[in-house]
């Protein structure tokens, strides 16, 4: 693992000369909200936030994909355009820990070709997170604001000016020129206090009960699911859910998002459906990521960025909820 | 003090069995306001009131599985902008008015997490909902303003030409995710069935295609033509920031001009696209 000092300058020169050969996808501004999207210039990247309304997943699994077009005579299956290389600027950790959650899925048994493309293709550099936000809690399963987990390259602030990269993979190498100082011993337990400081300020722990299978049949659940308007926010903008319909749009056969919060999504063929009752859903959605994921891939699919309660039209809190159970 | 005020009111019905359920607004583990749900009269120590209370709560009246869990009568707490939508309600025979008790609460404006009013809010004509609507109200009378609407943020949309407006509403209906968060909390799309969740026949594309999603804006807009009071609980929980309240408040405005109409006034009307009246305009079809 190769560490440098890069100053800020020097730093955002070296993510200038990859706009030639890369698709740079980072944080930018658009109508008032912050999203991870293509830019086009560093001018359009923000680098004081907490995260993007969005995250990372969209360039790997996205919203909607054409898998193929079936005609009378002829099958046209679509490819991911992989051709031009990708760089995914200043991803949080949380965000790229639930990337590797994912890869458990779709690069697991069964290689999902176009995931796995775009993660071939795709080099991610992480930045520290200097400020989490009252809603954040990564440290409690197991991650944390300078992780590094599931990052090509990771940025740590050393001072306003100055910061610390560790380059973790040789896709990382390959997109870091030859430049910078070797850290000093100063400069490094200077990372180490802001990540202690970073560390301190996420309060916010969930505390899976050890017996928390056993409270399937609990009428808690009723209680707890009131709020719920059964919406696809908090599966749609959470890094780890990755749930999916395959549905035919006229001659396409379309991959999209579904949300087992949908009156639709348990529905079998003639009518059944064995979660009618919006408690039964609410309940799955918990269950899926606190339990069943981490019983198929031995960890729970959750990493604690906080966007589900956020954007949650009616704020349900999913700490309070699990916690309380 | 209102919330003193609202906790002995929700405390007395549940006691005396006037209902068996009170809505209100409550606080999550974050400090944030979050509908409540209360049946133990100690536990109405939960209800809050303050300018975070945006939640339109009529949305769980017109929810049917919801009041079919909760057969009892329901104590609701309405803010001027809810009680437009329960009049609504009311003229579609959606709320059985004897099974509800209706605790109105004056509201003076709701703020964002910046401290700014909200657009709605500014707009208000509502602050203190009908006394004789309600069957308790709290909060101090605050006179009745007939504010004339301002409709001049969808003038300037209406003068930009085609071109220009079909890239201001792409740039929207490119992002839509289809979570459906706009349909869900409104309180009158509440359709057993959505036109949206049919697979056959399909009327929409389902996956979250330009094409799809200006469609299904659309279609959801026309069904609450007539109706719609501009809550703007939709616009307030859409996660890409889509403007909806300019589409609904686009057919707020020709429904006023056409019919002049508007909905939520009088539970006693129903919406014009919902009733034939010999006299009704000949000059437009809709």
């Amino acid at each position: 693992m190769d560490m440098l000092i890069l100053n800020k300058n020097e730093l955002i020169d070296n993510i200038k000369s990859l706009f030639k050969d890369y698709e740079i996808v980072g944080p930018s501004q658009l109508d008032g909200k912050l999203y991870f999207r293509p830019v086009k210039s560093m001018d359009e990247v923000v680098w004081d936030f907490v995260n993007p309304v969005n995250n990372i997943k969209d360039f790997f699994f996205p919203p909607s994909q054409v898998l193929y077009e079936l005609r009378q005579d002829r099958i046209k299956a679509f490819e991911p355009d992989t051709k031009k290389k990708r760089i995914i600027l200043f991803a949080r950790s949380c965000d790229t820990r639930a990337l590797n959650l994912l890869d458990k899925l779709f690069i697991g048994n069964y290689k999902d070709t176009s995931y796995t493309a775009r993660r071939e293709t795709t080099t991610i550099i992480g930045l520290s997170c200097l400020e989490p936000a009252d809603r954040c809690f990564c440290i409690s399963l197991g991650g944390g604001p300078f992780a590094t987990k599931g990052m090509d390259v990771s940025i740590s602030p050393v001072r306003k000016d100055k910061f610390l990269l560790h380059i973790l993979t040789d896709k990382g190498k390959d997109i870091i020129a030859e430049q910078g100082t070797r850290p000093e011993r100063e400069e490094l337990s200077l990372t180490e206090a802001l990540k202690q400081k970073a560390e301190e300020a996420i309060k916010r722990k969930i505390n899976i009960p050890s017996d928390f299978f056993e409270k399937f049949d609990s009428d808690y659940w009723k209680g707890v699911s009131q709020a719920c308007i059964k919406c696809g926010i908090c599966t749609y903008l959470c890094p780890a859910c990755h749930c999916f319909d395959i549905i035919d749009e006229g001659y396409f056969r379309i991959r999209c998002w579904d949300t087992c919060s949908s009156d639709t999504f348990t529905k079998m063929a003639a009518g059944e459906d064995h979660r009618k009752q919006k408690y039964k859903k609410y309940r799955q959605r918990i269950y899926h990521k606190f339990q069943y994921y981490k019983e198929n891939f031995g960890e729970i699919a959750c990493v604690g960025c906080g966007r589900c309660t956020t954007y949650c039209p009616v704020k349900m809190d999913i700490v309070e909820i699990v916690n309380n159970s | 003090m209102v919330i003193k005020k609202i906790k002995t009111t929700a405390k007395d019905l549940l006691t005396d069995g006037s209902v068996s359920l009170i809505i209100g607004y409550g606080i999550n583990g974050l400090g944030d306001v979050t509908p409540v749900f209360i049946k133990d009269p100690d536990d109405v120590e939960k209800l809050v009131w303050n300018d975070q209370c945006y939640y339109n709560l009529i949305r769980y009246l017109s929810d049917r599985d919801f009041i079919e869990q909760n057969n009892g009568s329901i104590g609701i707490i309405i803010k001027g902008c809810d009680q437009k939508s329960l009049k609504v309600l009311l003229s579609e025979s959606q709320v059985n008015r004897d099974k509800i008790k209706v605790i109105g609460v004056t509201c003076k404006g709701l703020m964002d997490s910046d401290g700014n009013v909200l657009a709605k809010c500014e707009a208000c004509d509502v602050v203190y909902p009908d006394k004789d609507f309600c069957d308790v109200i709290i909060g101090e009378e605050v006179k009745k303003k007939e504010k004339e609407k301002d409709f001049s943020d969808i003038d300037e949309i209406d003068s930009m030409d085609l071109p220009d407006r079909k890239k201001f509403w792409n740039n929207y209906f490119e992002r839509c995710l289809r979570c459906y968060a706009c349909r869900n909390i409104c309180p009158l799309c509440y359709c057993k069935e959505c036109i949206m969740d049919q697979h056959n026949p399909l009327w929409v594309l389902p996956s979250a295609s330009v094409g799809g999603n200006r469609l299904f804006h659309i279609v959801r807009a026309y069904h609450l033509t007539g109706r719609c009071v501009d809550c703007g609980e939709c616009e307030r929980v859409c996660p890409i920031g889509m403007p909806l309240r300019k589409i609904n408040r686009k057919i707020i405005k020709v429904v006023k001009e056409r019919f002049d109409f508007e909905s939520g006034k009088d539970q006693e009307q129903k919406s014009p696209l919902t009733r034939y009246r010999e006299n009704d305009s000949e000059d437009f079809i809709i």
